[in-house]
């Protein structure tokens, strides 16, 4: 199986500081591919990279075999790279429903069409509802996003990214903050969305990294450590000791 | 975010054109020519409320492309119809939109701010020390002529002013039903986006550069169109029109009408022209008066004037929409 997005070599340096350095992954539809370290293991770094939201120092990105490596962020997620982000990071003005309504006008957004009204736009007011409802924000679409709680925009960043209609999903630690309940929906929705979707995920709930995910990348200081099912890192010692060790 | 009245709100904007169109009936001529510069001054408000209120790109040098479309007509032949002299100040001033978009756009915030002042300037000074545009001193210019189709209209001297209102009136409504438009399509609903959060939009997949330089362009576009119709109001063109207190009392109109409405710069321009005319009258501390009003309206109505509303006591309110709270 090729891998619909590829990382070769990646590295990222700020200053003399490698956040990132020399880490290849592949990552499959079909299959969830979670990425774990402690804090500062450079693994949001590398969904940034992934994305395009920072420019590699070295090392490539590929896309579906094409070199996106220079491409900006917009352009990899037209090209099927949609992202959640760490921190909240939504349209704060704006309704819920427009947010995601946002996220799925892009696809389509050429010049030729800029000039059409929005509310006589159906797909992507389709597919803005379609997402809301599998991310089970559906009840708030009329909410101005500012008002959500901490859980609800985890729950509005994944519904966003769902709605750009992406093939790669990289989701950066969407359970943070999120309710015991609701946690073990959206382990349910993860692992669901990686049956049709390359999906990477960042995540510090180790419980819920092991249950969902087919594939683990363990980093340590911008590194690529370990890599394995889930009971091989489990029983890996270089990552106990690295990492389990002292969260223990 | 920038609204769009609603439909009360439109009666009243209606009312209020009709009342503007039937000054001529009573008001003097001096009064027709300063509610003719309020309706100028609306415009090129409005042109830059595309950029402050719609993208959030606050510009200082916007009175270039005004005074570009103002320069237009000095510049084209005398004598041309007015329906060919307005496209071409658009056009000359959206040409000039483009480069100094395409750079300063590479710039946010402050440093987007002293980009555009430092073109701004650079404009000025071409009008201001060539002999491009006639010199510093300015030059009288022939107004464009009413004419359509081949049929000209010849307006006797006693009753421009109140063609001038009308015509300026018009070019206003058109360009607010057009913008009100254009909030409503795809575009006005990413440049919306874009205002809230481009990082976002941009990790969406939009190219928010591209959409800013559009936004940019037809700002600038729009502001040609407002300069075009000062030449044609006072018949007279000088480098101050593209200065940047021009730029700057723009941007105080936007913020005393209010950032988040669509007429709010409109509300704002009437209500400078108003200002400075009435301290004219009773001071000889002109901008000091008006200084102070602006900063006590500014201070006491964080929306602006767009945001009073005349509610009675009795009545209760409907319940005020969720305020977004910045952490």
């Amino acid at each position: 199986m090729t891998a619909a997005l590829e990382a070769v070599g990646l590295t990222r340096r700020f200053g003399g500081l490698a956040a990132v350095s020399d880490v290849s992954l592949g990552l499959s539809v079909g299959e969830l591919h979670a990425v774990i370290g402690p804090n500062g293991a450079g693994k949001s770094t590398l969904a940034n990279l992934l994305s395009g939201e920072l420019p590699a120092s070295a090392g490539a990105v590929r896309l579906d075999g094409r070199d996106v490596t220079g491409w900006p962020a917009w352009r990899r997620a037209l090209g099927g790279v949609g992202r959640s982000f760490q921190k909240a990071n939504v349209l704060r003005e704006l309704s819920v429903l427009e947010n995601v309504r946002l996220a799925a006008q892009a696809r389509g957004f050429t010049p030729g069409r800029w000039l059409r009204r929005a509310a006589r736009e159906a797909e992507p007011l389709a597919g803005a509802r379609a997402a809301l409802a599998r991310a089970g924000l559906a009840a708030w679409e009329d909410a101005q996003a500012a008002t959500l709680s901490h859980g609800q925009l985890r729950l509005l960043e994944i519904a966003m990214a769902l709605a750009t209609a992406p093939r790669v999903l990289l989701l950066d630690e969407p359970l943070a903050g999120v309710g015991p309940e609701e946690g073990e929906r959206l382990a349910a929705l993860l692992k669901e969305l990686s049956r049709d979707h390359a999906l990477l995920l960042i995540e510090h709930d180790m419980d819920v990294v092991f249950a969902v995910a087919d594939t683990l990348t363990v980093m340590v200081d911008g590194r690529v450590l370990e890599r394995g099912p889930p009971a091989r890192i489990r029983a890996s010692a270089a990552v106990r000791d690295a990492y389990l060790g002292h969260a223990a | 975010m920038l609204s769009v009245a609603s439909r009360a709100g439109h009666l009243w904007l209606a009312l209020a054109a009709l009342a503007v169109a039937l000054l001529p009936l009573w008001a003097s001529n001096y009064h027709l020519e300063l509610a003719s510069t309020a309706l100028v001054s609306a415009m090129f408000a409005l042109s830059l409320h595309l950029l402050v209120g719609a993208a959030g790109m606050v510009s200082l040098g916007h009175a270039a492309f005004f005074g570009i479309g103002a320069y237009a007509v000095h510049l084209l032949p005398a004598g041309l119809s007015v329906l060919l002299t307005l496209p071409a100040a658009a056009l000359l001033a959206a040409a000039a939109a483009v480069p100094v978009g395409a750079l300063s756009l590479r710039t946010r915030g402050f440093f987007f701010l002293m980009t555009t002042l430092a073109f701004g300037q650079m404009l000025f000074f071409v009008f201001h020390d060539t002999p491009l545009g006639g010199g510093k001193d300015g030059v009288f210019v022939t107004r464009p002529a009413l004419e359509a189709f081949g049929l000209a209209w010849e307006v006797p001297r006693r009753n421009r002013p109140t063609v001038l209102l009308l015509l300026n009136l018009g070019v206003l409504v058109a360009m607010y039903a057009g913008l009100a438009a254009l909030l409503r399509t795809l575009f006005g609903r990413a440049l919306l986006g874009i205002r809230s959060n481009e990082d976002r939009m941009r990790a969406l997949g939009y190219d928010t550069r591209r959409v800013k330089l559009a936004a940019f362009v037809l700002a600038g576009a729009l502001a040609g169109v407002s300069g075009h119709m000062w030449a044609m109001t006072q018949a007279f063109v000088n480098p101050e029109l593209l200065g940047w207190h021009r730029s700057a009392e723009a941007l105080l109109m936007v913020l005393l009408g209010g950032l988040g409405a669509l007429h709010g710069p409109i509300l704002g321009a009437f209500a400078f022209i108003g200002l400075g005319e009435a301290s004219n009258l009773l001071t000889e501390r002109q901008k000091l008066v008006e200084g102070l009003v602006i900063l006590a309206v500014v201070l006491a109505l964080p929306k602006g004037l767009a945001g009073l509303r005349f509610r009675r006591a009795a009545r209760p309110a409907p319940a005020p929409a969720p305020v977004a709270v910045e952490p």
